[in-house]
């Protein structure tokens, strides 16, 4: 797991440090840590991307390693798929896209800007998925 | 017979010594041997789960994550392609409640993933996710540790993968040994190998293995077994005819016959087009295309349960000879039942056209809907049936046909070679290292 570098939440700057950019393969998800939360980020058509790695069917972490020959995003455990682009699903069981960001590269390194939207990943998000499937 | 016996004998649960069960002296095989449990219990301990059991081809597997289901010593197995193009065999089980986790008999998949919790595996073994993992702390939860179960050995031989549950085993090409030099006529005489057409035929035998296997170097029941196919003129009439050509004994319990046509070019060289003829001199030795050239079909076993038939032969009236190469696996579901695994190969280099009337020639003669196979299983399943009777097991089979006769010396392939196929001592080298097996596990077991 990538150490959050100088860049941080700490300050004003949205914008953090989480990978060298050499450390990126084509197509291949890594995953980093920003404040305790799990994100993907992958390089495809010299582009890159970030995502919530939480998939938002059964809240089961992705897994690193590459992306599909469909060039999606793939749930290891019952096979949802993602858009690394804009985390639009494109396969069930899923129904809810996943939470992208900005990322670029800057100077070599991988940034990513969260603003604050980082998904929670833990007994909160099970409290608002009850409430939001009680108030449906 | 032809290899040096085993001299200490251990007893079965009811006092029956075990070495008088195969008496190849005599051409004698206890007909208990194709029904009773306790036998069937020692053949999994010192065969099935000792030996190179044969799992798949090489062609089986063209994209990554493409992956089939098999049965090793009976107990499932994946082998499927990773990321880094290399054919990975695993048991298939979860680490979790031991569910099987791949159901299908093969396809394409980017995880293996469990039905049951959902826990899921890389294509390399290593357990990716875990349902609800936030619910576990990681001294109790480590992953690293639970990958899936590897394939003890896995080795491959001209394209066809082999597993064995033993650590101990010999490489896979000492195992093979000399049948490696007849292997090399089915699938190693041509400039891009072999490879599966299609996908395997599978269905269940009430059959012991054992009487599959033998009846793999079996060429004097054709006219009787097979009298249908001979009254349709898609045999040669007389009885005799087919009584040319070798019995082979290749040691360690692989066995095969070869087995000569008309005296006609076309049916010589296993009777593959000659455009596939012409690439042997680049792949096999002067001595191997001198047993080719000399043969027009050839069935035989490598022990324990891969059987291969290169047989040519009209698919109907209407068609020319054509032959075809079908490899088969008896895996043993009990001691009388037996599942059939079946597989067509074809040289990559052959036309689309000879490609097409092999695999139909096979469909129409073996396999479920074959005239041939109908004829063999009711035969083995009545063998198996009546083997297991009391009264009938006070009384051994007879295997004893041209036991008189003594190996060829100039035969220019290795093994032990009779100057017939019609005969029964390459059979009873396949009984006699059966037996073998199981006095030296035995042994082994027992000063372990």
């Amino acid at each position: 797991m990538h150490q959050v570098g100088l860049m941080s939440l700490e300050n004003d700057n949205p914008w953090v440090e989480v990978a060298d950019e050499a450390q990126l393969e084509d197509n291949k998800i890594k995953l980093v840590r920003v404040k305790d939360v799990k994100i993907g980020i992958v390089k495809r058509h010299g582009r890159i991307f970030a995502f919530s790695a939480m998939c938002t069917h059964a809240r089961i972490f992705l897994a690193p390693g590459r992306l599909g020959a469909d060039g999606l995003i793939e749930c290891p455990m019952h096979g949802a798929k993602f858009s690394p682009e804009d985390g639009a699903v494109r396969c069930a069981p899923a129904t809810e896209p996943l939470l992208v960001y900005d990322a670029k590269i800057l100077s070599g390194k991988i940034v990513v800007n969260c603003e604050g939207r980082l998904q929670a990943q833990s007994k909160e998000a099970v409290a608002s998925a009850w409430a939001k499937w009680t108030t449906q | 017979m032809t290899e040096p016996s085993i001299s200490r004998d251990i007893c079965l649960n009811d006092g029956t010594s075990l070495k008088s069960l195969v008496n190849t002296d005599t051409g004698r095989i206890a007909r208990r041997i194709f029904s009773d449990p306790e036998l069937f219990e020692l053949e999994k301990a010192h065969i099935f789960r000792k030996a190179w059991c044969f799992l798949a081809h090489e062609s089986e597997f063209s994209d990554v994550g493409d992956f089939v289901t098999r049965s090793l010593a009976g107990e499932p197995v994946v082998l499927i392609k990773d990321d880094q193009d290399q054919i990975r065999a695993f048991l298939n089980s979860c680490r979790h409640r031991g569910m099987r986790l791949c159901r299908t008999d093969d396809g394409n998949t980017s995880y293996l993933r469990c039905p049951y919790h959902g826990w899921s595996y890389g294509k390399d073994g290593t357990l990716v996710s875990v349902f609800a993992e936030g619910f576990y702390v990681e001294k109790f939860l480590k992953k690293d540790e639970l990958g899936l179960i590897p394939v003890t050995k896995v080795e491959t031989y001209k394209g066809l993968i082999f597993g064995t549950w033993d650590e101990n085993a010999p490489s896979l090409s000492e195992f093979l040994g000399d049948m490696k030099f007849y292997i090399d006529m089915f699938v190693g005489r041509t400039n891009a190998g072999a490879e599966i057409v299609g996908t395997a035929q599978i269905w269940d035998s009430n059959a012991n293995w054992k009487l599959l296997a033998e009846n793999s170097c079996d060429n004097q029941h054709l006219h009787t077994a097979h009298g249908s196919v001979v009254q349709l003129g898609l045999l040669p009439p007389d009885p005799l005819m087919l009584a040319g050509g070798n019995l082979v004994d290749a040691g360690g319990g692989h066995i095969l016959h070869l087995v000569p046509g008309p005296p006609d070019p076309f049916f010589e060289d296993l009777g593959l087009p000659f455009e596939l003829r012409a690439e042997f001199p680049a792949n096999l030795s002067e001595a191997q295309r001198s047993v080719a050239k000399r043969t027009s079909f050839s069935v035989g076993n490598v022990f324990p349960n891969l059987s291969f038939l290169h047989v040519m032969i009209q698919g109907d009236p209407e068609t020319p000879p054509t032959p075809f190469l079908n490899f088969r696996v008896w895996e043993p579901l009990s001691a009388t039942k037996t599942r059939i695994r079946s597989f067509v190969l074809v040289d990559r280099g052959a036309s689309a056209e000879f490609r097409k009337r092999s695999f139909e020639t096979y469909v129409r003669t073996f396999g479920p809907g074959g005239i041939f196979e109908q004829d063999d299983m009711e035969n083995l399943e009545e063998c198996t049936k009546v083997n297991s009777g009391l009264i009938a097991q006070r009384y051994p089979l007879h295997h004893a046909m041209s036991l008189h006769m003594e190996p060829v010396k100039d035969f220019p392939g290795p093994g032990n070679v009779w100057p017939t196929s019609f005969g029964e001592t390459a059979q009873l080298a396949f009984y006699q290292h059966w037996q073998d097996c199981l006095l030296t596990g035995e042994q082994l077991e027992l000063a372990a």
